[in-house]
């Protein structure tokens, strides 16, 4: 019977699999453009490391010090998937760059809001809150000022993206069952903490002043390479894919 | 023998659709869709070895090809359904040191659950089936009351093959760590059928001797317990249930 009782120990410890969500929306447009995907302008992507254990809402520090993997890993993923990724970074910019600041950083800020106020829908599941589209097209595309139209001839593409990824770390929280009827189980969930990674990216054609492609996804691990770099490639791949209807 | 080679023959047939299909589509673990591993628990459950292939053919879905060599030790099942027709009811079986050796190819299919990260990466649930042969092989010892005598003859048995089918159904947890080492831990449940296990009848130590193999085809399941009964009477199948657990280790391939 010994057997049994770890049979039934090892098949509920892999029943408590792992959560995810992929969510992808495209515009029509991207039926067409996907193969011409060749070359991709990241606007300062982002690392934000957010550690609930310990009250904060931003860890800066850890935020800095990760986001270089980070940016590796978009550059190396993208590369493998076949797609040159020039990364625009605020960290290396002179004060004589003005570029940046009257271009590069008002596009990212449109972006953004474009892709907050245009087209969502809010659902609700049972992970939570989060967004949810009704397809994976958009039914209005989200659009932003034209006044960007003229980028493609300085930097060679007309394709901007803005690319994200969210750390959160919090207390693992166990129902007091558990360590009645499992305290195995209990025992190993309690040791480690609640880690969730988010990634979102959006693709814009800044001549058309279209969102073209975007994406979030998350997983309950640990924002490590292991975890980043298949999340990355998968991305990549699936912007360069024209998807037949 | 015709079985086996068909098996092979889809096997092979399998490994390139999934390998062009890899190629053209799916994204892998950063492009990677091969992988190479072995089970530890074959070799601690049954004293053998495993040897498997993994191809991600799909976001979501990869194939298996894997080869079981099984050496099990089947004491104790053997010595309680030995059965034989030349010797009287009076007389004392005492068995020993019987084995089940099995070499089974199987193919199986995942489905991977974890939408962000594709196969494969994380929580999946796993079919497979195939073919195997079970042989059998022992030595058992009858002693018999001569007058106030008590006379002793050993004999040793091989016996093989038997045709045996395996199905399996379950789920487990792949981890890919340092790049290309991978962890797969997974729990499954074994159907088994075994034909023309028992009531043989052969020549051992120049006596002809009728004996039931059951022993090692219940034994030819799930690694790590099994229970199983016979359903086809003199010449009949074997049929064994039967969990199985799985830890294997092995490389993503570039």
């Amino acid at each position: 019977m010994s057997k049994l009782y770890y049979l039934l120990f090892v098949a509920v410890l892999l029943g408590t699999g792992c959560k995810s969500a992929l969510l992808v929306e495209r515009s029509p447009e991207h039926e067409y453009e996907a193969g011409k995907i060749k070359k991709v302008i990241s606007l300062d992507p982002e690392y934000v490391h957010v550690d609930l254990r310990k009250g904060d809402d931003v860890n800066l520090l850890r935020s800095e010090a990760r986001e270089e993997m980070f940016t590796k890993a978009l550059v190396k993923n993208a590369d493998k998937a076949g797609i040159e990724l020039v990364l625009i970074q605020k960290e290396d910019l002179g004060a004589d760059d003005l570029d940046y600041f009257n271009v590069i950083a008002p596009l990212k800020q449109q972006i953004m809001i474009a892709n907050t106020l245009q087209d969502v829908s809010l659902g609700r599941t049972k992970g939570g809150n989060y967004m949810r589209p009704p397809s994976k097209e958009f039914r209005d595309v989200p659009i932003f000022t034209s006044e960007y139209s003229d980028l493609p001839q300085k930097y060679g593409t007309p394709y901007f993206a803005v690319h994200g990824l969210m750390s959160i770390v919090d207390k693992r929280r166990i129902p007091w069952g558990w360590w009645f009827t499992i305290p195995p189980i209990a025992a190993i969930k309690m040791a480690k903490p609640n880690a969730l990674t988010y990634y979102y990216t959006a693709v814009v054609n800044v001549e058309t002043s279209e969102v073209i492609y975007r994406e979030v996804r998350y997983v309950n691990r640990g924002a490590n390479v292991d975890v980043v770099d298949p999340m990355i490639y998968d991305s990549f791949r699936i912007l360069e894919k024209p998807v037949k209807k | 023998m015709k079985k086996l080679l068909i098996i092979a023959i889809w096997s092979v047939l399998l490994t390139l659709g999934s390998m062009f299909q890899a190629e053209a589509q799916v994204s892998g673990h950063r492009g990677g869709w091969l992988i190479a591993k072995t089970d530890l628990m074959t070799p601690l459950f049954d004293w053998g070895g495993n040897v498997q292939l993994e191809f991600v053919a799909f976001r979501k879905l990869s194939f298996t090809i894997d080869y079981n060599y099984q050496n099990k030790d089947v004491r104790g099942n053997y010595a309680k359904i030995f059965n034989y027709r030349n010797v009287t009811r009076t007389d004392k079986l005492h068995s020993s040191n019987d084995r089940s050796m099995a070499h089974t190819i199987m193919l199986g299919i995942r489905l991977y659950m974890n939408r962000a990260l594709p196969a494969p990466n994380g929580f999946y649930m796993f079919a497979k089936g195939g073919a195997g042969r079970v042989f059998s092989k022992g030595e058992f010892s009858i002693s018999t009351k001569v007058g106030l005598d008590e006379e002793i003859k050993n004999y040793t048995y091989k016996y093989g093959p038997m045709r045996g089918v395996k199905f399996e159904y379950g789920y487990g947890y792949q981890f890919i760590f340092l790049k290309r080492l991978v962890l797969d831990v997974g729990a499954g449940l074994n159907i088994t059928f075994a034909s023309g296990a028992h009531a043989v009848s052969a020549v051992v130590d120049d006596e002809d001797v009728t004996f039931r193999t059951e022993g090692a085809a219940l034994s030819y399941g799930g690694n790590a317990l099994n229970w199983g009964f016979d359903i086809g009477g003199a010449r009949g199948i074997a049929f064994t249930q039967g969990f199985s657990l799985h830890l294997s280790i092995g490389i993503l391939a570039p």
